[in-house]
């Protein structure tokens, strides 16, 4: 097995996508961080110094790295699970003897590796660019291990991740399924921002359209169960100062986290099986 | 209890399989196909396209399931789930299939650490054995198609396999790159191992085939030595002058075979080909002279690509000769696709 994960981080080291997904991440957050502190009035404002403040920075790099990098995770795993099925390699694979479910759990470490990878350099970059913006906003970004500052920024991260790597696994049993990485990456990022539409469809169905506002709480509906939503409930436990840019989920209370971490849990084993189990039923032709 | 009796072992048979059946939907692809691969030999698997030859080698790799039918694989049952069994078969299976952005060593490394386990010299063996270890280091991308081919070869290789399956492995070969496959196959037949080719390159398997089994329409239609298969060839050439191929085609038609008057080999001469087994020559001889022509020569030789046609009425037969691919050479590599 460890042969395998070390062959498939090979294949995922020399591949540009590996680097083109953190990239477009790293770049994005150092325009937003860099807009920020350009913009803002010397010494900051409320709203500026929660962007660019530890701890309540911490939301705003989690909301890049686990919101718009889920998104990439899902892409990024879509295209590594179902490249093998374009460029025929499963059917090599398979004719060498290689156990299909092994190859296709070794195929996901090596993507969860790569993925845990990525968001420790993503967050390393977050923390300096907070700095940054702070610099040049003329504020000060604080300490970020002060106080509940390290605790957070390790709850974030084995949250996040945990998180991260549920919504990669779904992208990569998507690609696995339709046995195309183009299929997997469409079909996985129209189901990431399809749910997103269906909660914000849904909330309004069930209190109405003025709960979108934000200014009213509810408890937590059923809905927030849905395998791209409930991951945020495990990421508002890490950061209860949470900024969320989605008002739909402002305005629920998160799922308590036992239940929420249970969930993620049961939708990253899940995907990961149903993978496994296409591929073992499969006819490679 | 179970109303198929299972097929008795047979130690000496590197394959063996009793009435395997493939069907997509309401087509049979393959139909209650009999194999029999004796060890140590080069068995050419041959069949016109979309005769159930590539179906039959992805259910003896575990690509896909039969529908009906025994496997044995080197003298012991198997099963598509058998994956140990598959350490000791090496296969190209159709084209070969890389990552394209690895180099070609990376992706011998890559498919070294699935399946059997394949010591880290293997790879450079490899190399060296398909005349590619001065491009191993180049993308997989910038592989002409026999190149690739070559590379295909190398990963059924890797694992030192008793058993060979190759899928067209001379596609896109030079005429040197198909020698050297050649002399390759029979290095491995010669240290006992066993190789199956698919191909439609008939003068190729001709020249490397012990054993010959012909599948048309997804049933073997024959199997068999080559040498047997040629003796019992199936057509006479006869030579006749030109103003005379209307009367011999009417003479030779007698036979109630396939009679191929071919055009006028210059103002003299012109070749009738007679599909008969090679010992009606004299037949063919009577039927002319009673008809008052003379045959300037008769050629009873045979040869595969005649006895295939025969037995396969042509169908779909996309045949090729030996010679395509540039002429670059197995140790010659520049040549980008």
């Amino acid at each position: 097995m460890i042969g395998l994960v070390n062959a498939e981080l090979l294949k995922l080291r020399r591949r540009w996508a590996s680097y083109v997904v953190l990239l477009v991440l790293l770049v994005l957050m150092t325009l937003v961080y860099v807009l920020i502190g350009l913009t803002s009035p010397r010494g900051g404002g409320m709203v500026t110094n929660l962007v660019i403040q530890f701890p309540s920075a911490y939301a705003v790099i989690n909301q890049f790295i686990f919101g718009l990098g889920s998104l990439l995770a899902v892409s990024y795993a879509a295209a590594i699970g179902g490249a093998d099925w374009n460029w025929g390699v499963l059917r090599v694979i398979v004719a060498r003897g290689e156990g299909r479910s092994r190859y296709i759990f070794a195929k996901f470490l090596g993507i969860a590796i790569a993925c845990t990878i990525g968001v420790l350099i993503a967050y390393a970059a977050g923390i300096v660019l907070t700095f940054l913006g702070a610099s040049l906003a003329g504020t000060s970004a604080g300490d970020p291990l002060a106080g509940a500052g390290g605790t957070t920024l390790l709850h974030s991260l084995v949250s996040g991740v945990f998180v991260l790597l549920q919504r990669a696994a779904i992208g990569f049993a998507v690609a696995v399924l339709l046995r195309s990485q183009v299929a997997g990456v469409v079909v996985g990022i129209v189901l990431y921002i399809g749910e997103n539409i269906l909660s914000t469809i849904l909330l309004a169905i069930t209190f109405g359209s003025s709960v979108l506002s934000g200014l009213e709480t509810h408890g937590s509906q059923w809905f927030q169960f849905l395998p791209f939503s409930i991951g945020d409930s495990v990421l508002s436990a890490a950061t209860p100062s949470s900024i969320s840019g989605d008002l739909s989920r402002a305005a629920l209370e998160p799922v308590a986290l036992v239940p929420a971490a249970l969930a993620v849990g049961l939708y990253l084993v899940g995907a990961l099986v149903v993978a496994m189990v296409a591929t073992e039923r499969a006819e490679i032709a | 209890m179970s109303l198929v009796t299972p097929t008795p072992a047979a130690p000496d048979m590197a394959i063996v399989t009793r009435g395997l059946t493939k069907r997509y939907g309401s087509r049979l692809a393959v139909e209650g196909l009999d194999l029999n691969v004796p060890r140590g030999q080069v068995y050419g698997f041959l069949g016109p396209n979309g005769s159930g030859k590539t179906t039959t080698l992805r259910m003896l790799v575990g690509l896909i399931r039969p529908n009906a039918g025994d496997i044995q694989v080197l003298g012991q049952p198997w099963s598509w789930r058998d994956r140990r069994r598959m350490f000791r078969i090496g296969a190209m299976i159709e084209t070969p299939a890389f990552y394209p952005y690895l180099t070609g060593r990376d992706n011998l490394q890559v498919f070294a650490a699935t399946g059997a386990p394949t010591p880290a010299t293997r790879v450079e063996e490899v190399l060296e054995a398909v005349g590619l270890a001065d491009r191993a280091r180049d993308k997989v991308r910038t592989y002409s198609l026999g190149m690739r081919q070559r590379l295909g070869i190398a990963v059924a290789l890797l694992s030192d396999p008793d058993l060979l399956l190759l899928d067209e492995p001379a596609n896109g070969l030079d005429p040197a790159g198909i020698v050297a496959m050649r002399e390759l196959l029979r290095y491995l037949t010669d240290r006992g191992k066993t190789v199956l080719v698919s191909s439609h390159i008939l003068p190729e398997v001709q020249q490397l085939a012990d054993i010959v089994g012909i599948i048309d329409r997804g049933r073997l239609v024959r199997e068999g030595p080559m040498a047997a298969l040629l003796a019992g060839g199936a057509q006479v050439r006869v030579l006749v002058r030109p103003d005379e191929i209307q009367r011999a085609v009417v003479a030779l038609g007698q036979l109630g075979v396939a009679v191929e008057p071919a055009s006028p080999d210059g103002p003299h001469a012109a070749w009738i080909t007679v599909r008969v087994p090679s010992d009606r020559a004299s037949t063919c001889n009577r039927l002319l002279a009673e008809q008052g022509i003379f045959a300037s020569a008769i050629d009873a030789t045979s040869d595969l690509e005649s006895v295939f046609l025969s037995l396969t009425a042509g169908a779909g037969m996309d045949m090729d000769s030996a010679t395509n691919g540039p002429p670059t050479g197995w140790g010659e590599s520049e040549t980008r696709r």
